[in-house]
């Protein structure tokens, strides 16, 4: 006689470990990229998206889905850069003087380019917190306009205005600079 | 040019570009540590650690007294006075058994905390445990999510039958009888039969209910995590040290390819999936219960935590005994902790039968 397979009637969606494992083969790297953008400093990104993925294991019963989990580590990230920067007020503000490092292109034709992406990168390290934010989710994660409100936690006429006030700062950083 | 002058769509388009470009080239310089999964599985592991502690204090069960458990339960299940396990080495996270060789993927580790590995992911896998029915033992099944020594069905087999021997149920009800010394040698797939190699079995104090269900308990769990990776298999053939063999422990016979019996004989009238023992839940949630019950009908019961019933319904499953059903249950309860309970009023004289509970958390 065959049984009635209880154990296989009811296939959950992901486990708590799954989620972790699945979103941080997707997540990862992106987020500790977004994270070191905001911050100026990778050390303290990982540690900072690791805070975010043990928050995630915690509340997973609540995400259940891949999106939700994706946008909750996001939200958490953005919250979790800001504050430590706003603990961390007198270091940021001595990083702000120091120049981006540059990168050293290999080939010739990339020389411009590399200098043009310093320059921007200390023009976006001089704006306020939530234009910088508003410019790495729009231009790094390339979240609409929509989605970067939500992960800030603002409207979307207040996304758009925080991110072409931070594109009008930059071109008047970068032609005072010329 | 006034800062309030707007350029046209062709130069902001190429502003933001500039700003991508920028953005792209300073992220990919940021790469990441290569062991940062693993820290986040050792710093959650700790926390449920943590959590579990406070839970098993609760419960006024030690933390990794299975042995003892088990000798209370052999108590009960045989009518003799429980019988000492010959010095138990401590059960815990450092440990685990010797890792079992798999003939089909790379060396396993049991022990999720154990540094870096190349795991290749982990997975939910359904544990067979053993509890008492009055004075029935029966079994009942967690799911555990486990690192897999390897993606494959024997390193799914080998993880199960590893948490089952070495590993702690959720439920501090629940137990596994194999004698502490027991581990997962091999696993190997031979058409429609899995074969399990064990070692350090070969005496074990139990009597022969507790033997039997105990085998029954290993043969559960290898068919269900078959069954629930798309693979069934028909049966166990059990090997101990390598060699098959006829009976073991003086009392179960073990030879050729061992089958699940008869569910209503082994397994226990009402289960309570999920949530399952220790779990943290929001307000609103779904409670999963199995069981096979007269006329489909099984009670849910809650608790708070001065054990005070502050909800109770009767739940009607999709099929009655001798069939198995199951059912779901939306509950919405204010944060704290409460104890779960599924169980069955008795037909005769309406006592409560056949209690399964669970300690949650609601946030």
């Amino acid at each position: 006689m065959v049984y009635p397979a209880a154990d296989e009637r009811s296939v959950p969606a992901w486990t708590a470990d799954e989620a972790v494992t699945e979103l941080f083969a997707t997540q990862y790297r992106p987020l500790v990229r977004l994270a070191s953008l905001l911050l100026h400093d990778s050390g303290h990104a990982e540690e900072i998206v690791q805070d975010a993925f043990v928050a995630l294991h915690e509340r997973w019963a609540r995400l259940r889905d891949p999106e939700a989990g994706a946008a909750y580590l996001r939200r958490s990230v953005v919250n979790r850069c800001r504050s430590a920067l706003r603990h961390r007020g007198v270091v940021d503000r001595f990083l702000r003087r120091q120049p981006e490092p540059v990168n050293v292109p290999s080939a010739e034709s990339r020389a411009v380019d590399a200098v043009t992406h310093g320059e921007v990168l200390a023009a976006v390290r001089l704006l306020p917190a939530r234009q910088r934010e508003a410019l790495a989710l729009r231009f790094y994660l390339d979240l609409s306009e929509a989605e970067a409100a939500k992960v800030m936690g603002v409207s979307t006429g207040a996304l758009k205005s925080h991110t072409s006030r931070a594109l009008a700062a930059l071109r008047r950083t970068m032609e005072g600079q010329r | 040019m006034t800062p309030q002058h707007r350029p046209d769509d062709s130069a902001y388009q190429a502003e933001q570009d500039l700003v991508r470009r920028a953005f792209s080239a300073r992220a990919e310089r940021v790469e990441v540590a290569p062991d940062a999964l693993q820290s986040i599985r050792d710093r959650i592991d700790r926390r449920t650690r943590q959590k579990r502690r406070v839970t098993m204090a609760f419960a006024s069960v030690a933390t990794g007294s299975i042995a003892t458990a088990a000798a209370v339960l052999v108590g009960i299940a045989s009518c003799l006075p429980p019988q000492p396990q010959p010095t138990p080495p401590p059960v815990g996270s450092g440990t685990a058994a010797p890792p079992p060789s798999i003939t089909d993927g790379p060396a396993p580790t049991g022990d999720p905390t154990a540094g870096p590995t190349t795991a290749p992911g982990t997975a939910r896998l359904p544990i067979y445990y053993l509890g008492s029915v009055g004075n029935r033992t029966v079994l009942y099944r967690e799911f555990h999510s486990l690192p897999l020594p390897a993606q494959t069905l024997a390193g799914r087999i080998s993880a199960a039958v590893t948490e089952m021997l070495t590993g702690e149920p959720y439920d501090p009800d629940y137990v596994s009888a194999w004698p502490n010394s027991a581990t997962v040698r091999t696993v190997r797939i031979d058409r429609d039969v899995a074969v399990v190699d064990l070692g350090g079995v070969s005496t074990n104090n139990v009597g022969s209910e507790v033997a039997e269900l105990s085998v029954a308990q290993l043969v559960w769990t290898v068919t269900a995590v078959a069954a629930d990776a798309g693979a069934p298999v028909a049966g166990v053939r059990l090997l101990v040290d390598g060699s098959p063999t006829s009976q073991l422990w003086g009392h179960v016979a073990v030879g050729g390819v061992l089958r699940r019996g008869s569910a209503v004989q082994t397994l226990a009238p009402v289960w309570l999936i999920s949530p399952q023992d220790g779990d943290t839940v929001g307000r609103s949630f779904r409670v999963h219960l199995d069981g096979a019950v007269f006329e489909a009908t099984a009670q849910l019961r809650v608790r708070d935590a001065g054990g005070t019933t502050v909800h109770e319904q009767f739940v009607t499953l999709d099929a009655g005994a001798p069939a198995r059903g199951e059912a779901f249950v939306t509950l919405n309860l204010p944060p704290g902790r409460y104890t779960l309970e599924a169980f069955y009023y008795s037909a005769e004289d309406g006592s409560v039968q056949a209690v399964d509970d669970h300690d949650i958390t609601v946030r």
